[in-house]
């Protein structure tokens, strides 16, 4: 006994409870994986308890497959999900919901960034150098915002600016600037998706990059819902490679 | 009359497992299934009965501190019995609603048994729990067999009792 209290009459008698029976059937192994998954009714159960208790062999065989379920379970547990491309669409959409879409904008856009702080920089230069101008200074702080101004929309308006929030977003996504220059972005052409296709096809297929399937994405956001991949049929815009 | 005594261990033992893993179980059951084995049953079945149904009447109208102990000594006794078949690593949290089958085999020690039942394996053990578990359990299967067969307890069943080894 394990620790020398184990020796009353009790333990005497439950050790005779459990001493091997002489059994003329044994139950298969399906009706172990059964007891083992607590698929079995509670007569079924009675049974099977009854006999495993009794026969050594029997218990064996259940011990090893009840370590067996345990090993496969540990490593099921493991193994990371990779989430299907709608679920990640999806998660991505709610993500992008939770925040107001300047503050979106402006985390994911570096160029964003840079005219946030530029503007940060003009306020605050405006801000303590007005108070010390006056008079004809006062005028040339009105010519300078107005040119400022003027530079901002032009930034806005221009393909550059385009093409610099566009390489802002592939490059937190590995797509380099090489592959969106290659691409014309101004004069789409319109694909109708065939049956089968997501995204990561179509880029491939007609682009010649998986890796650009976000930004078809984002160029057809108007037309497919963001948590789904494009239906067959449904007509869609893809940029047109430069000299193709 | 032997196939007829094996059936009825086999449907003892699956109660006994029911109690072990503090399970569902029906007292009713249990007092017909003696009812209707303990008078046929001789010797040690017959002690077995009566044992089963003081643990039964125990578990279902005792204290929660003595329904705790009686099922860590009841553990305690089963996991000491049939071959020795124990992990290194043996998950004694894991065991906490385990039945007689997670139990046969283990050679738990007292504390450990404890464990199994929620009781933290730090301080002094506490052999006295096991103690008046057996106690409670001798006087409840004195009170049994009384009700039962209308004499005293044969010294099987009493401490100090002749061995059932025969």
């Amino acid at each position: 006994m394990n620790d020398g209290c184990c020796s009353s009459q009790f333990a005497e008698l439950i050790a005779r409870e459990v001493s091997p029976l002489e059994h003329q059937e044994h139950p298969g192994l399906e009706k172990l994986f059964d007891l083992s998954s607590q698929d079995v009714s509670s007569e079924t159960r009675a049974e099977l308890v009854g006999h495993l208790a009794t026969c050594e062999a029997c218990r064996g065989r259940w011990k090893k497959l009840q370590a067996h379920l345990h090993d496969e379970d540990a490593v099921l547990r493991s193994r990371v999900r990779v989430p299907s491309f709608a679920q990640y669409i999806g998660e991505r959409s709610a993500r992008r919901r939770s925040v107001p879409a300047w503050t979106r904008q402006l985390f994911e856009s570096k160029s964003y960034m840079v005219l946030a702080a530029s503007a940060a920089t003009l306020v605050l230069t405006l801000g303590v150098s007005i108070p010390l101008l006056r008079g004809p200074a006062l005028l040339r702080v009105a010519e300078l915002s107005e040119e400022v101004l003027q530079l901002r929309n032009q930034v806005a308006t221009s393909p550059w600016t385009g093409n610099t929030i566009a390489s802002g977003f592939g490059t937190s996504r590995g797509i380099t600037a090489q592959d969106l220059t290659t691409l014309n972005w101004e004069n789409p052409r319109v694909y109708v998706v065939k049956a089968g296709e997501d995204w990561q096809e179509i880029a491939q297929n007609e682009l010649g990059d998986e890796q650009l399937w976000p930004l078809l994405w984002l160029y057809n956001r108007e037309v497919v819902p963001a948590d789904a991949s494009p239906k067959a049929g449904t007509t869609i815009h893809l940029p047109t490679p430069y000299g193709g | 009359m032997a196939v007829r005594a094996s059936l009825w261990r086999e449907e003892r033992l699956a109660h006994w497992d029911l109690l072990l893993s503090a399970g569902t179980f029906c007292l009713a059951e249990v007092e017909t299934l003696v009812a209707r084995s303990a008078r046929e049953e001789t010797g040690a079945d017959r002690a077995a009965c009566v044992l089963l149904l003081a643990a039964a009447r125990l578990a279902h109208r005792g204290q929660v501190r003595g329904r705790r102990n009686l099922r860590a000594a009841l553990r305690y006794w089963f996991s000491c019995t049939g071959t020795r078949d124990r992990p290194d690593e043996l998950a004694l949290d894991q065991l906490e609603d385990g039945g007689l089958l997670d139990f046969i085999g283990l050679y738990l020690s007292w504390p450990e048994a404890l464990a199994t039942v929620g009781v933290p394996m730090t301080g002094a053990i506490n052999y006295m729990a096991l103690k008046r578990a057996e106690q409670q359990l001798r006087k409840q299967c004195a009170a049994e067999w009384t009700r039962l067969f209308g004499s005293t307890a044969p010294s099987t069943l009493m401490e100090g009792g002749e061995s059932f080894n025969e």
